[in-house]
């Protein structure tokens, strides 16, 4: 997994939840890395796993949650730093046909070590838009907050269903209607 | 605490700036090794460049080598026509090395007459991209020579578009000039043939004008108080006329079948009543000898055929006659046989059979053949030019049939031929609208005018009108006519076609086209010429009808009552005629026998407008073209089109149509030159109509009178 996805989580925890719960999470995993990430290196996804594990024991919140909130985190970070990727698209669905397409294609070419997940989208009528996750990694629940504000920044009011597709949570279908 | 906390912070974030340091200079060193291998990439394929460089350049020496050989001129042109590369041996043979031309264009070395057409040849291939063409043109060699070129050329694109040219260009100057030398002699030759034949035709007319007149004379001296002996001499001037005139329309008939100029007219036919009227002549003819003359026909033959009355009518003239010649006694016979019908044709076996003096075995090999005729007998030869039967089995043979004959010496001969019709289906009325002779015309208001230079012609014409009661007047050439034409309106001109001063072509043509007051009087060309190119010629100028010298009476009455009512002495006969107006067969009579029927005056009505519509809309439509605006052509072309279809000429609809459509698709050079072509069938046809309006009113005037 990326640095920068744990450069960013741990930025998130110290904003949301202060540094002495930053500290307590890392001190508390073994982490291969000792926990002294870089937004350029590439470390074991395992890590990450035990990071949002000691951060639920500790602050009492679900797993899910935790994702959810990283992925709303996440995107903001996204759109500051790289701008370019929202400048080609006009509308929120547009965007998330983008990721497989554009985004995440040209994420590989940057660091070609980068797991990514898998996104099957298709348009139902003028107003719904069907998303299929996929990755061993099982972040649906981060892909979720992900989608959230993007519908959010493309300011399009929308209800979403999100929906397992199995029982070990690494295909999930997201249903997205607008208002 | 919080210091505990922060300074693992440090501790972690420092490591963490180690582990960035160590994968920069990790990426360092590999974009290091990167360039590396680009740069020794990049080694190798300026390695590759080169030694596939030299390898085209030998490859490029190679074509040279083989260009080299070539006896043509072999060239790269850039757009502008300049060369940028040649061949030696090409250049050298118009006497220039290759470093006088190269980086020149073109001009420098074409024939100054030719450098505008050369130009144009490429600015075409530049503006219709082609891909290829060819052109001959003539080029300056360096010893100042005229030399013929014929190149080819094409055009190397890219993008689509032409950046240069590449041609083979080639010395055809012998070619040329061989190709020169043999049109030369071919239109030598053709112009011998054509002198022959038209010395041949003015010979006949030369004979035949006189001869005419000998004839017509002789007629009209018979109708006079002749005294016993007079009359004999009168008789033996006819007969020896005739013979004469026979004569000549056989070489004649020879010589035009010979040079293929003989025209099979393809009419309905009664073949009953044609074999009728030849048994009833021939009957007369053998009254007062001791010869019987027998007709039999298949109860079969009851429908139309499709054939040439008048070819047949030669074909047993000329049988019948030659039997009689040689038969004292007993019986002429003459049988038509159905061998086969159905209802597309029927085939006929003809005989014609006597028992005369028959034909030894020596001369039934050639009795067919030109100018042989049976030496031993004098007798043997029809009219004396020995041409009867080689025509006949001539004539037979255009019909598809073949004249084959059977005799034996002192029994008699039988001459017998198969010819298949084409059947009509039309089942033979009983009735015959038969033209009686007895009645008379009704006297026109207007007078004809008689265009003729001959005075014996003049007074034989002139007779005949007089009996008939019709106004007439004459002109002796055509500078005459026009002249009284332009004073006075007439019903109808006969003109004769060759004239002293002015002839008869350029009267009539004259008069349909100069201001006169006879521009719609029909014309009736009168000619001893039996050329069928001049029959053409007639028609093309706008002339009517066509009557050929000599003519007979009752020939002459034929085309007359075509123009003037004649009113026939059986009341029954004269309804028939009065009810069957007969539009000119240019028209379409099927659409105007369904559109009009029998109310003739709102035919005559629809015919008015249509002149005066189509004048307007015509001479619109030429101001458009004169001023070149293809929208408006189109739309009067839109215009003028349906009104043809309403006087019968659907054939000039189709043309408008055809223009129409040119001039939709903007194609201005097709819709000119399609108009040139059309032009004067379309000016002839308004003429027509006119003549037709004419005839109309008169009929229907007469009618009513
Ligand atoms: C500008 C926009 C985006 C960028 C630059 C970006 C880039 C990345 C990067 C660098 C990773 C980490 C890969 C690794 O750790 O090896 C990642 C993972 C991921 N991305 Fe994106 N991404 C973007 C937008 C999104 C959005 C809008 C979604 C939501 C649907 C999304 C869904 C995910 C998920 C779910 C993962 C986690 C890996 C997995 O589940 O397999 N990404 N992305």
């Amino acid at each position: 997994m990326k640095g920068i996805v744990f450069t960013e989580f741990l930025e998130m925890v110290e904003q949301e939840y202060g540094l002495e719960i930053a500290d307590h999470i890392l001190e508390n995993s073994q982490l291969e890395s000792q926990g002294a990430y870089t937004a350029v290196g590439t470390y074991s996804h395992d890590e990450m796993l035990q990071l949002i594990g000691n951060l639920s024991t500790k602050t009492a919140t679900d797993i899910p949650v935790l994702l959810k909130a990283f992925g709303r985190y996440l995107f903001d970070t996204f759109l500051s730093s790289y701008p370019s990727f929202f400048e080609r698209t006009n509308s929120a669905f547009e965007f998330l046909e983008s990721i497989e397409n554009h985004i995440h294609v040209e994420v590989r070419k940057l660091y070609a070590d980068a797991e990514l997940p898998k996104f099957t989208t298709q348009r139902v009528d003028d107003i719904g838009f069907e998303m299929i996750y996929s990755s061993e990694r099982k972040m649906a629940d981060f892909a979720e907050g992900l989608i959230e504000r993007t519908m959010d920044h493309y300011k399009t009011p929308y209800e979403m269903t999100k929906t397992p597709l199995n029982e070990d949570g690494t295909m999930v279908k997201f249903v997205i209607m607008k208002k | 605490m919080d210091s505990e906390i922060l300074l693992r912070k440090l501790r972690r974030e420092k490591e963490a700036r180690k582990q960035a340091e160590a994968i920069l200079e990790k990426k360092a060193l590999e974009l290091y090794q990167a360039n590396e291998d680009l740069r020794r990439l990049n080694e190798t394929l300026e390695g590759e460049i080169e030694l596939r460089t030299i390898k085209m350049l030998s490859s490029e020496q190679q074509y040279r080598d083989l260009v080299e050989t070539i006896d043509e001129v072999i060239y790269h042109a850039d757009r502008s026509g300049v060369f940028t590369f040649m061949n030696h041996n090409g250049p050298a043979r118009f006497g220039y090395s290759l470093d006088e031309m190269l980086g020149q264009a073109f001009e420098k070395f074409v024939h100054p007459d030719d450098v505008e057409k050369t130009k144009a040849f490429y600015a075409k291939m530049l503006k219709e991209n082609l891909d290829q063409s060819y052109f001959q043109f003539r080029i300056i060699s360096k010893n100042g020579q005229i030399r013929w070129i014929g190149q080819s050329v094409k055009s190397i694109k890219e993008k689509g578009e032409i950046i240069k040219f590449a041609a083979v260009a080639r010395d055809i100057t012998e070619r040329n000039q061989l190709m020169e030398d043999l049109r030369n002699a071919k239109e030598l030759a053709e112009n011998s043939q054509l002198a022959e034949k038209q010395f041949l035709a003015s010979m006949s007319h030369e004979i035949r004008t006189p001869l005419n007149a000998i004839i017509g004379m002789s007629h009209l001296l018979e109708d006079t108080n002749l005294n016993k002996d007079q009359n004999e001499y009168v008789e033996v001037l006819l007969n020896s006329s005739k013979i004469l005139h026979t004569l000549i329309s056989d070489v004649l008939d020879m010589s035009k079948i010979d040079s293929g100029n003989i025209e099979i007219q393809e009419k309905d036919l009664d073949l009953r009543a044609l074999l009728k009227n030849i048994e009833k002549t021939f009957a007369i003819k053998l009254e007062n000898q001791t010869i019987n003359m027998k007709l039999q026909i298949d109860e079969g033959i009851d429908t139309y055929l499709i054939g040439d009355e008048l070819l047949l009518n030669q074909i047993f003239f000329n049988l019948l006659g030659n039997a009689e010649k040689f038969t004292d006694e007993g019986s002429i016979s003459l049988r038509a046989k159905i061998l086969e019908s159905n209802d597309e044709f029927v085939k006929i076996h003809f005989e014609v059979k006597d028992t005369g003096i028959g034909i030894s075995k020596d001369n039934l090999n050639n009795i067919f053949e030109k100018f042989k005729q049976v030496s031993d007998d004098k007798k043997y030869s029809y009219g004396g030019t020995g041409l009867g039967l080689p025509i006949t089995k001539r004539i037979i043979t255009l019909m598809g049939g073949d004249l084959e004959v059977e005799s034996i010496e002192g029994l008699g001969s039988v001459f017998h031929f198969e010819i298949q019709f084409k059947n009509t289906g039309k089942a033979i009325s009983q009735k015959t609208n038969h033209i009686s002779n007895t009645g008379q015309f009704v006297i026109p208001e207007l007078a004809i005018l008689v265009v003729e230079d001959n005075p014996m012609n003049q007074k034989y014409i002139g007779r005949l009108l007089n009996k008939w009661k019709l106004p007439f007047e004459f002109a002796n050439h055509g500078k005459e006519a026009i002249e009284m034409c332009q004073a006075k309106q007439y019903a109808l001109i006969f003109m004769d076609l060759q004239m002293p001063i002015l002839d008869g072509f350029e009267a009539a043509l004259a008069l349909k086209t100069i201001q006169n007051k006879n521009s719609n009087t029909p014309i009736i060309a009168l000619t001893a010429s039996s050329l069928l190119s001049i029959k053409k010629q007639t028609k093309e100028i706008g002339m009517n009808d066509f009557l050929s010298k000599p003519f007979n009476p009752s020939q002459l009455k034929e085309v007359l009552v075509k123009y003037f009512p004649f009113k026939a002495q059986q009341d029954q006969n004269m309804e028939e005629f009065e009810a069957a107006f007969r539009f000119n067969k240019e028209l379409n009579e099927n659409y105007l026998a369904d559109n009009y029927g029998s109310d003739l005056s709102y035919a005559l009505d629809m015919f008015q407008t249509f002149i005066t519509s189509f004048s307007n809309d015509y001479a619109l439509f030429n101001e458009s073209i004169k001023n070149k605006d293809i929208k408006s052509c189109g739309m009067y072309a839109h215009k003028i089109k349906p009104i043809f279809t309403m006087v019968g000429l659907n054939k000039i609809t189709a043309h408008f149509d055809t223009l129409e459509s040119l001039s939709k698709n903007e194609n201005w050079e097709g819709f000119v030159s399609y108009f040139r072509k059309v032009e004067q069938e379309i000016v002839n046809c308004l003429a027509l109509i006119k003549v037709e309006t004419v005839r109309l009113e008169k009929f229907i005037s007469h009618q009513q009178a």
